[in-house]
């Protein structure tokens, strides 16, 4: 599903990636940890195209991506659901409005967005706080907000950076949990984080960084 | 298909939604930009209504030109009837209308007054005229000012004076004004253009976040930026309209004293100026079309 091939990230000159080759399966679940600034966000960035690698190619569902007009990078990222560590909500508008956003993206119909909207809080376990302004919610309500717009769309990969980076181990364990729920659907989910512990009782592949390179879990 | 087409109108219905509640969530300042484009289109749409009304009001300045040319006093009936000749003969001219002392003199005495004032006189105080039609590439200035002045040049002619004399000054002048009008709407125009893109540019910086996040999700340029082209549209059609109504009751009250003015005259002017829904149709057009571009201008660079 995902494949990088000697990909090269450069930030003004201090190298973030150092051809790093790596794949992930179809379906499959895997944790990128490593210190701060070991690139596990610039790697997660590359896939979903926010960021475009220096040399290498980076190939998502078969397709060269680093290659894509920028006017093809929209219908990418439609087909990856992104949660970010500062969960990015908007607070000018309701839980539901935020959850809807990648459907009023992608264009769906009122009647079955309500729908997948609430499907999608119903599995992160918010089912009526629609009406609710995300700022009234609580830090681990939030990045689960998160979650729910990055699924609700029903992606082929979902992408996670440092998503339980402020929340305490009880609501982190939760969080992991969502993540490995989701994957047991079929969606290949790849989950940065820097929490060995909480990573370690998961049982997934674990691929750790170490200064821009591959220090173990490539293959 | 037509669901498809229906999901594009949905999303457009959207955005326009979306646009009048952040309108109308800052009451002020949307009042404030509403205004402000209201006048500054406002401005130029009354000197040019106007402007436009003058024209309109104006006698139709297609009754023919003449020139009356008035010969010296005393001049001598067979001297008259050569000048006439003479005339006649000279280039531009098409026709003439000699009318004698005796005849001008016979015409005054049927007006009453005058013929009164006239038996003061011992000796017939009229001249002799030659009433002139110019040809057609004569009958407007310059070339009318050009006969004139041939006429008047002539030996024994006294002054040649043409009929719409006053109408070619007013024509200069509202040629004049048309010029001056011009250039200030296309400088208000300018300013709406700025204003909107200053505008729009502002709101882009305080939305950075909000397009930044809809760009992560998978949206497209057209959709990040639509927002901002319906709060455009609907700055310039408020304002539009409100300019509309502005421009259409100052210029009802302004073609009253341009009427009064212009029938000083001597005229009656009985044509009316430009029906008031066509005002607002124009200056709703008008801020519409400049908004957009301003929200154009200010999205153009826009890349996220």
């Amino acid at each position: 599903m995902i494949q990088l091939h000697k990909v090269v990230k450069r930030f003004r000159g201090e190298t973030a990636l150092a051809e790093i080759n790596l794949e992930i399966g179809d379906g499959e679940m895997a944790f990128i940890t490593g210190h701060s600034g070991a690139g596990k966000s610039t790697l997660l960035r590359l896939i979903a195209a926010i960021e475009r690698p220096d040399f290498g190619q980076v190939f998502v569902n078969g397709r060269d991506i680093t290659r894509l007009a920028r006017a093809q990078i929209p219908y990418l990222r439609r087909r990856i659901g992104f949660v970010f560590q500062n969960h990015r909500l908007l607070f000018d508008r309701p839980v539901f409005d935020n959850v809807a956003l990648p459907l009023r993206i992608g264009g769906a119909g009122r009647v079955e967005a309500g729908k997948r909207v609430r499907a999608a809080l119903d599995k992160v376990g918010l089912l009526g706080k629609e009406a609710l302004n995300p700022a009234s919610l609580s830090a681990g309500q939030q990045q689960r907000v998160g979650i729910a717009r990055a699924i609700v769309n029903r992606p082929l990969i979902l992408l996670a950076d440092e998503p339980t980076g402020n929340l305490d181990p009880e609501l982190s364990r939760e969080i992991m949990n969502l993540f490995s729920e989701f994957n047991r659907a079929g969606t290949t989910t790849l989950v940065a984080s820097h929490d060995l512990a909480l990573i370690g009782v998961l049982g997934h592949r674990v691929v750790t960084l170490h200064e821009g390179r591959l220090a173990g879990g490539a293959e | 298909m037509f669901a498809t087409l229906r999901l594009y109108l949905d999303s457009h219905q959207m955005a326009l939604a979306g646009t009048l509640a952040r309108l109308a969530k800052a009451p002020l300042a949307s009042a404030l930009t509403l205004s402000l484009i209201a006048v500054a289109l406002a401005l130029p749409a009354i000197a040019l209504s106007v402007l436009h009304n003058t024209g309109a009001l104006l006698p139709d300045h297609s009754s023919p030109a003449r020139i009356s040319v008035y010969l010296k006093p005393q001049t001598a009936a067979a001297e008259v009837r050569r000048l006439g000749e003479e005339i006649a003969a000279t280039e531009g001219v098409a026709q003439v209308a000699v009318i004698s002392a005796e005849e001008s003199l016979r015409a005054f005495r049927e007006q009453r007054d005058i013929g009164d004032m006239l038996a003061l006189f011992e000796s017939n105080p009229l001249p002799a005229v030659v009433e002139v039609t110019p040809d057609a590439q004569h009958d407007r200035a310059p070339g009318l000012n050009l006969l004139s002045a041939r006429l008047h040049n002539l030996n024994g002619v006294d002054r040649a004076e043409t009929n719409i004399a006053w109408l070619q000054r007013l024509d200069a002048i509202i040629a004049l004004a048309r010029t001056a009008v011009h250039l200030l709407a296309a400088l208000f125009a300018a300013v709406v253009l700025l204003v909107i893109a200053a505008i729009i540019r502002s709101e882009t910086e305080s939305r950075r976040d909000e397009m930044e996040i809809l760009a992560l999700l998978g949206a497209g340029d057209a959709f990040i930026k639509r927002p901002f082209f319906y709060t455009a549209l609907c700055y310039g059609l408020g304002g539009g309209l409100l300019a509309g109504l502005t421009t259409a009751l100052a210029t009802a009250i302004i073609d009253d004293h341009l009427r009064q003015l212009l029938s000083l005259y001597g005229s009656d002017f009985a044509r009316d100026g430009m029906f008031w829904p066509r005002i607002v149709l124009y200056t709703t057009g008008a801020g519409a079309a400049l908004c957009v571009a301003g929200a154009w201008l200010s999205l153009r660079k826009e890349k996220l």
